[in-house]
């Protein structure tokens, strides 16, 4: 698991009310953490936070997986450092 | 009211405590939970009292990731029917649940959290409002929040009519069931007005007491009555058709034998010049039952704590009690907790059927002495027993709302 990837399940542990030791990067946010879409906005919301990045509204479509996110935040995180 | 309504559980999140047993023991006690403002910076709110829960846990009642979409007056109103189910020993899930719904009593909506997020949005921009804002703050999200969690599928709905929502939403209740659309109904009230914003919509009415010591602030009928005092908190009661309660060998509480509602059609904020209506809901309630004012034990009051109110209310009492104003007391234990709005006249209504239960008449917070001209049996700071047959329970709402109901051992 990448630092990023370690973050975000520890964020989704704490919005989910989950153990993080049940998340792998490969952990699918809609079937098996069940998360709706109202769900996935607070989650993008608080990762902008914790990472202190902007993520783009498709963000919140496109991410499937705790890996998805992570490349997604790894990918806007190079973008605010460059 | 054609077929037999019984009350089998109660559940109560109350400043007095979070439980049945824990309200009702403060209750019996006398105990004032009226103490100056705690839940948000109040220095400019001088002399400002509320009525607040204490050691409320809303992850004792759902999972966390469902309460933290939730507005606190959302998690009460779980919370009190969750305690109200358990008390009745019932499962949703082994009930045809399309025959059993939910009516739930609010005024305010859900403001602790929108307090918050308006907050959010003029400091950190629209970015910074939680995405759960649209369904944490709307009036109906309990009725939403409540159905989902215990999967109850019949005949629901919100009842708004300002304070007296919680009487008139158990009211409602028992009709629907009187009238063969369901069998059970979670029924009663929810209410958090504690938050900068509430707490003043709450002031420009001008009918909260400020000022003096807390636990005198809240004074109905007494010579020094100055208004009421905010309160928070969720009153639910499991109501069942009474052959289904028999049959599953529940303890029952109290039967709700009747209910009316008038309006005064007066003001938006104002009290109507004289009292004409609330003394009509009053006889129209006991007409449903099929009483008369002389078989009611006790009179749970609107308690407005005004002046104006003080007097209606007693005004419509005598009205309706003639001679036997001075022998029925009258009680308005709300007075010990603050005045819980939209759950308040719920609140009345478990208190009414634990009073029945344990042939109490529950206590009035008392400073002085009642007020001479009220001239009421007004029940005194300490709670005395009585046998007790029929209880009329009134509540009034801003804009001219008129609840009463009757319920009975």
């Amino acid at each position: 698991m990448t630092q990023q990837e370690q973050t975000i399940s520890e964020v989704l542990a704490r919005l989910l009310g989950r153990d993080p030791i049940q998340m792998t990067p490969s952990t699918s946010l809609q079937d098996q953490l069940g998360i709706d879409s109202t769900e996935m906005v607070d989650i993008v919301c608080a990762l902008e936070q914790v990472f202190k990045i902007k993520l783009p509204d498709e963000a919140e479509r496109s991410a499937k997986t705790i890996a998805d996110l992570g490349r997604i935040v790894t990918a806007h995180q190079v973008q605010s450092a460059a | 009211m054609s077929r037999h309504i019984v009350v089998t559980g109660i559940g109560l999140i109350t400043p007095l405590g979070i439980g049945t047993q824990a309200t009702w023991d403060g209750v019996l006690a006398g105990r004032s939970a009226i103490r100056p403002i705690r839940k948000f910076d109040a220095v400019a709110y001088p002399g400002c009292f509320a009525g607040e829960l204490d050691g409320f846990n809303a992850e004792d009642h759902m999972p966390i990731r469902l309460a933290r979409k939730l507005d606190p007056y959302t998690q009460y109103a779980v919370a009190a029917c969750d305690l109200a189910l358990r008390d009745g020993r019932l499962d949703p899930a082994q009930t045809q649940q399309s025959r059993f719904g939910v009516y739930v009593g609010n005024c305010f909506g859900g403001w602790a959290y929108t307090d918050q997020q308006l907050r959010n949005l003029h400091t950190q921009g629209t970015r910074a409002v939680s995405s759960f804002q649209a369904t944490a703050w709307f009036p109906a999200a309990p009725q939403g929040q409540i159905s989902i969690l215990f999967g109850l599928r019949g005949n629901s709905k919100t009842i708004i009519c300002d304070r007296a929502s919680g009487l008139a939403s158990i009211g409602y209740a028992a009709r629907a069931i009187a009238a063969g659309d369901c069998d059970i109904m979670l029924a009663g009230g929810t209410e958090a007005p504690v938050t900068p914003f509430a707490y003043l919509a709450c002031l420009t009415e001008n009918v909260v007491a400020t000022g003096g010591r807390p636990e005198h602030a809240y004074l109905p009928f007494d010579a020094k009555c100055k208004g009421l005092v905010p309160a928070e908190g969720a009153a639910f009661v499991l109501l069942e058709e009474r052959e289904h309660a028999l049959r599953r060998g529940v303890e029952v509480y109290a039967e709700l034998q009747g209910f009316a509602l008038t309006s005064d059609s007066c003001h938006p904020a104002t009290l109507p010049a004289r009292e004409r209506y609330l003394s009509l809901s009053m006889r129209k309630a006991l007409a449903d039952a099929a009483l008369t004012s002389e078989d009611i034990s006790l009179i749970l009051a609107d308690g407005a704590g005004t002046p104006e109110g003080d007097a209606q209310e007693a005004q419509a009492i005598r009205s309706v009690f003639g001679e036997a104003t001075q022998s029925t007391p009258v009680a308005a234990p709300k007075s010990l907790l603050g005045h819980m709005y939209g759950a308040a006249g719920a609140l009345d209504v478990a208190l009414g059927a634990l009073a029945l239960k344990h042939g109490v008449v529950p206590p009035t917070a008392r400073d002085d002495k009642p007020e001479p001209a009220c001239e009421l049996l007004l029940s005194t700071q300490a709670a005395r027993p009585r046998a007790l047959k029929h209880v009329l329970l009134n509540s009034r709402g801003a804009g001219g709302v008129n609840a009463a109901l009757v319920m009975s051992k």
